[in-house]
């Protein structure tokens, strides 16, 4: 039985943000698949729930003229895998919101939930920090833009304000030579290790910039420093360093012990999933 | 602000008014409130999909889905899967009877539940498909072969 509260359903964004600088020991949810969960495990306690779902301001996915999407916060990770926009955008994330947890919690858990909540295994924090998105926050003092880099601090830790309520996520125009994967091992609704890869390729071919963050093994995705290295490779080069990329990758994450699997063997896994992500991304671009 | 929740909504094709807590979830408001225990609970943790309803359609941990977002919306309980007037039981019930799709019988009401959204979704799907949209549907006795079959020939039927 989940402890007694108040439930407050703002319509607007004004007034959510009243809310949340009126009320003490409060909490916004939209989906509840992170919050009500914790709630009822006892591992968070709210006196007054803001439920944000009825506040438009924070919903839809827009496709704005520079190629930057806009997805608002309570979109659900079924509407952004449906999503024609980002499936012309970027793929990789729709097939990624497919994979999420189960088909319930796609159906009602949120984007802006999942970031909020910075658990170490997300899967949509991961690609979103190789892709450079930005989440925008409404509060009492205004509204601020932050790289998800500068959001997401530590497990379960954000440099959201508690005042402060997620209106969205944005993602910059991908590079036209830009070849995204994702790719990940669940053992159980989480993935135990998740690997984003992106290469931005110059017109003739070789890697203009690339990024490779390394989710759900330590506290937050981390992206690594070695994918400097391939700049101004092609792809046949790429591939011939693909496996001691891999494991540069793989020896700069400190796996957290856990899930009863070894800090070593979750670091093999992380070198066999960089290697597939790097291998599907060249494999793309060829 | 009331230390209760008006809700109106659609339950099984039919208007209802209460009032319940905020802090209750759905489960416990079917269950508890309305006496419709077909909707079990397992691992309340929204992993095994035993407690799966249907939202407007969609299919739903109803275990932690606070019973106050069901206001103004349709729920689907496997109560109301069968035929409201006859009391026929659907094609996909019919088709699990007839695969002996389930053993102890706990885990049923999610698995009904969850196909009948797949089913109404992609009415004509390939195995993998209802493999992959049942992946969230744990079952500890029948090892799954038999529910795919029943879920595939009621699909074959629905296509007739």
């Amino acid at each position: 039985m989940i402890p007694r509260f108040q439930l407050h359903r703002p319509t607007s964004l004004d007034e959510a943000v009243e809310l949340l600088g009126e009320l003490d020991e409060v909490a916004c949810y939209a989906g509840g698949t992170e919050l009500v969960q914790v709630m009822k495990m006892g591992f968070a306690q709210a006196r007054h729930l803001v439920d944000l779902k009825r506040i438009d301001q924070l919903d839809g996915i827009t496709d704005e003229e520079d190629g930057t999407m806009r997805i608002g916060a309570t979109v659900t990770h079924r509407t952004i895998g449906d999503s024609q926009v980002i499936r012309r955008r970027l793929p990789a994330l729709c097939a990624l919101e497919h994979q999420i947890a189960n088909i319930r919690i796609r159906n009602v858990g949120t984007i802006g939930g999942n970031l909020c909540f910075a658990e170490p295994h997300s899967d949509p924090a991961t690609l979103l920090l190789a892709c450079d998105a930005s989440v925008g926050l409404a509060g009492g003092e205004g509204r601020r833009t932050l790289s998800l880099d500068d959001f997401l601090l530590d497990a379960f830790t954000t440099a959201r304000e508690e005042t402060e309520i997620m209106t969205h996520v944005s993602v910059p125009p991908m590079a036209a030579g830009a070849r995204i994967a994702y790719h990940r091992l669940a053992l159980t609704e989480r993935p135990t290790v998740s690997v984003a890869c992106r290469l931005d390729h110059t017109p003739e071919g070789t890697v203009e910039d690339a990024r490779i963050v390394i989710g759900s093994v330590g506290p937050r995705p981390i992206a690594c420093a070695a994918p400097a290295q391939l700049r101004g490779l092609d792809s046949a080069a790429v591939a011939q360093v693909a496996d001691e990329m891999s494991h540069a990758c793989a020896s700069e994450v400190e796996p957290l012990d856990e899930l009863e699997l070894s800090p070593a063997y979750r670091q093999n896994l992380v070198a066999v999933m960089v290697r597939r992500a790097l291998g599907e991304a060249i494999g793309a671009a060829t | 602000m009331s230390e209760t929740v008006g809700l109106e909504l659609e339950l099984n094709r039919r208007r209802i008014r209460l009032e319940v807590r905020p802090n209750e979830t759905l489960a416990e408001v079917l269950r508890v409130r309305l006496a419709l225990t077909g909707t079990k609970v397992s691992c309340d943790a929204q992993v095994c999909g035993t407690c799966t309803v249907l939202l407007d359609g969609r299919a739903v941990s109803s275990c932690t889905l606070l019973a106050a977002d069901a206001d103004g919306r349709s729920v689907t309980s496997v109560e109301g899967l069968a035929d409201p007037e006859s009391g026929t039981l659907s094609r996909l019930q019919r088709a699990f009877i007839g695969h002996a799709a389930f053993q102890c019988g706990y885990c049923t009401p999610g698995f009904l539940m969850s196909a009948t959204a797949l089913l109404a979704e992609i009415p004509n799907p390939s195995r993998q498909q209802v493999i992959d949209y049942l992946e969230g549907n744990i079952c500890r006795c029948t090892g799954y072969e038999a529910i795919v079959d029943a879920v595939l020939d009621a699909a074959g039927e629905e296509a007739k």
